[in-house]
């Protein structure tokens, strides 16, 4: 039997969260730290809801990568995957509840420890603990931690784990450490979209 | 292909992209399990027509297809995609008020994978996964929203009360007790969050307050002592006389209870300001909220009104500032007590909405006593933390009876003892006929001789419980 239920993949983060509501994140005064990033999110509920999980991921060697670390301890995820990157700092995000339909958000990832994320951080023994591998699309963005995502894929393929992909496609997370941009945003959902 | 929006744009979900779209379509076939929004299936399947989407993305994989759709819920695909979305197989939904939809999907994950690794049915799967995603739509923050197991079943079993979840008070009371983190098994609290005691021995040695400040440091050091850096023991410390104690005590791993209450005040008065939130706005998250309340159920109608306010007010200010709340009550010192007495309090404050995070109880004397009082708890509360007893400056043997009975209820977690520890030697230490390290040792040894006690008291109510069965 597998040790753990399951094992995500991918970015992890601090959340700074607005704390008022209903204004712009401009006028935010105050803000809450929370654990974030999409696989670490999923880490976190699957094992409050009992499930044995844990995280493969980079955090920077600071306070705010000992704060993911000890969180995730805290709530019960395995981190025994998660490397500590000397050089890279923890990304962050801050985030805000504008109204019910609009929550604009920042995120601070340019060269952050989780892009880091490479092969050689891939442990067959840690990923042929699992039943089950889950990664999420932004780190296919990149051909470093892409390669870490396929090589951990195919093991927990070829121990029989099950495999699973959210897609979270954010288009800004799509460049090389976030450059070359185009256009300057609007903060708002769908504004940018182009139908065919 | 890179760089398809800007810095000011991290809440676009969608720009169209062949590149995006063909990497991950020559990741499709590795997986069992593929998860997105409509959205995220347009980018996966090279088209923003959903159906059409989701069949470019069968053509190359098995996988089972989840498309989330927000308040519709999500449809699963086990095979071929079908003419709508409504055909896939789907879980119920849950109406509910949306306050931020950051980390939904997250939350929805990780119910769908429950779901999935469990063993359920796809229905059942996307019932957890809804459920997740609702109550992370309706609260602040991603993962701090997640439900706990009990929480979901909580939710499924009573269902939707209020639509905005985040303001409905029976569900965030399970959400709180049932996501909380570090356990405290065994909780050995060394209580030197004296105030008055300490200033008039101070006053009667002829020293100044600022030596009380170098006193509790020197309690710290005893507990520490005690401690060795093994988890379970504490201290309870004001951010009055013993600020630099308690700045010193954050994060070396001890429980941290703080007080609120004016020493001595009755009717209660707090020490934290006229609106109790600001007082707490900068207490860190780790830090416990106690407060101290002479009550007895016997007081009169307006002492009662005016106390029982001012402790839901607490209670409140405490749970929206996210810090743990002790909420302690001596009844011995204001009238007669029984062995009901302290159960009749604990069963009050619970009609009044209060839910501690942690009672601290007077050394009751009998077996029944003890029994009346944590059934109480337990009847109320199936989550609460604990229970831990305090001193009352008893002595030792006293308490020590008491602590014996205490030890063979499970919801009785330890004790918070300080003048029975404490006070000889901030008396001889103040005076100056005791040296600083005699002082530590005095009390380390004091303290120890509790802590030594009550793990033999609950070993003992082991054993016994091993030879039963």
């Amino acid at each position: 039997m597998p040790k753990l239920d399951l094992i995500t993949l991918g970015r992890s983060s601090v959340d700074l969260y607005g704390a008022q509501i209903g204004g712009r994140l401009e006028d935010m005064g105050s803000f809450n730290k929370y654990v974030g990033g999409s696989p670490t999110n999923m880490a976190v509920g699957a094992a409050r809801l009992g499930l044995k999980a844990g995280l493969i991921t980079r955090v920077g060697d600071e306070h705010m990568g000992r704060f993911l670390r000890e969180r995730l301890v805290a709530e019960g995820v395995n981190v025994a995957g998660i490397t500590t990157d000397p050089d890279r700092l923890t990304a962050l995000v801050l985030l805000g509840i504008r109204d019910a339909k609009h929550f604009p958000l920042i995120f601070y990832r340019e060269n952050c420890a989780d892009m880091a994320l490479c092969e050689d951080d891939i442990d067959p023994g840690f990923i042929a603990q699992t039943g089950c591998l889950t990664v999420t699309g932004t780190h296919l963005s990149h051909p470093r931690t892409e390669a870490a995502v396929l090589k951990a894929v195919n093991l927990a393929r070829a121990n029989g784990a099950k495999t699973a992909l959210d897609v979270d496609f954010r288009p800004n997370l799509w460049g090389p450490i976030c450059g070359g941009f185009r256009g300057t945003g609007t903060g708002k959902t769908g504004s940018l979209l182009r139908r065919r | 292909m890179w760089g398809l929006s800007g810095h000011g744009d991290g809440e676009n979900r969608f720009i169209a992209s062949a590149e995006v779209t063909a990497n991950l379509q020559s990741k499709l076939s590795l997986f069992d399990l593929i998860v997105g929004t409509e959205e995220e299936f347009h980018i996966a399947g090279g088209t923003t027509d959903t159906i059409a989407a989701l069949g470019a993305v069968r053509e190359l994989t098995d996988a089972v297809l989840v498309c989330k759709r927000g308040p519709m819920g999500a449809s699963a695909f086990l095979g071929a995609i079908p003419e709508t979305l409504d055909e896939g197989l789907s879980g119920p939904g849950f109406p509910i008020e949306v306050f931020n939809v950051l980390g939904a999907g997250d939350g929805f994950m990780a119910g769908l994978l429950k779901g999935w690794l469990s063993g359920t049915d796809w229905p059942t799967a996307l019932k957890y996964a809804n459920a997740c995603g609702a109550l992370a739509v309706s609260r602040h923050g991603c993962a701090p929203a997640y439900p706990s197991w009990q929480e979901l079943l909580f939710f499924f079993d009573r269902g939707i009360k209020n639509p905005a979840l985040r303001l409905d008070r029976e569900l965030e009371q399970v959400h709180w007790s049932t996501t909380r983190t570090r356990s405290w098994p065994t909780m050995r609290v060394f209580a030197f969050d004296h105030r008055a005691q300490l200033e008039e021995m101070a006053h009667d040695a002829g020293v100044s307050a600022e030596k009380i400040s170098d006193f509790k440091q020197l309690c710290l050091l005893a507990t520490q002592k005690v401690a060795d850096g093994r988890p379970g023991y504490g201290i309870l410390c004001d951010g009055r006389l013993g600020r630099e104690a308690l700045y010193a005590a954050m994060g070396t791993g001890l429980w941290v209870g703080r007080p609120v209450e004016l020493p001595g005040s009755r009717p209660l008065e707090l020490e934290i300001g006229p609106d109790f939130g600001s007082g707490l706005a900068d207490w860190p998250r780790d830090q416990v909220v106690k407060l101290l309340c002479f009550y007895h159920p016997d007081d009169d109608e307006k002492m009662k009104t005016e106390q029982e306010e001012i402790i839901v007010r607490a209670a409140f200010a405490a749970r929206a500032a996210g810090l743990e709340f002790l909420l302690e009550v001596v009844p011995s010192k204001v009238g007669p007590v029984t062995d009901t007495t302290t159960a009749e309090i604990i069963a009050r404050f619970y009609e009044l909405g209060v839910f501690p995070d942690w009672w601290k109880l007077e050394p009751l004397e009998t077996r029944a006593a003890w029994a009346a009082a944590c059934e109480a708890v337990a009847r109320h509360d199936p989550h609460i933390r604990g229970i831990v007893v305090l001193g009352l400056d008893a002595s030792t043997g006293a308490l020590e009876n008491s602590l014996r009975l205490a030890a063979e209820f499970d919801l009785i977690k330890g004790f918070a003892i300080g003048r029975t520890i404490f006070a000889g030697v901030a008396r001889n230490w103040l005076a100056g006929t005791l040296s600083d390290e005699a002082a530590v040792d005095e009390m380390a040894r004091s303290f120890d001789r509790f802590c030594t006690f009550w793990d033999k008291a609950r070993a003992l109510r082991g054993d016994q419980r091993e030879a039963a069965s």
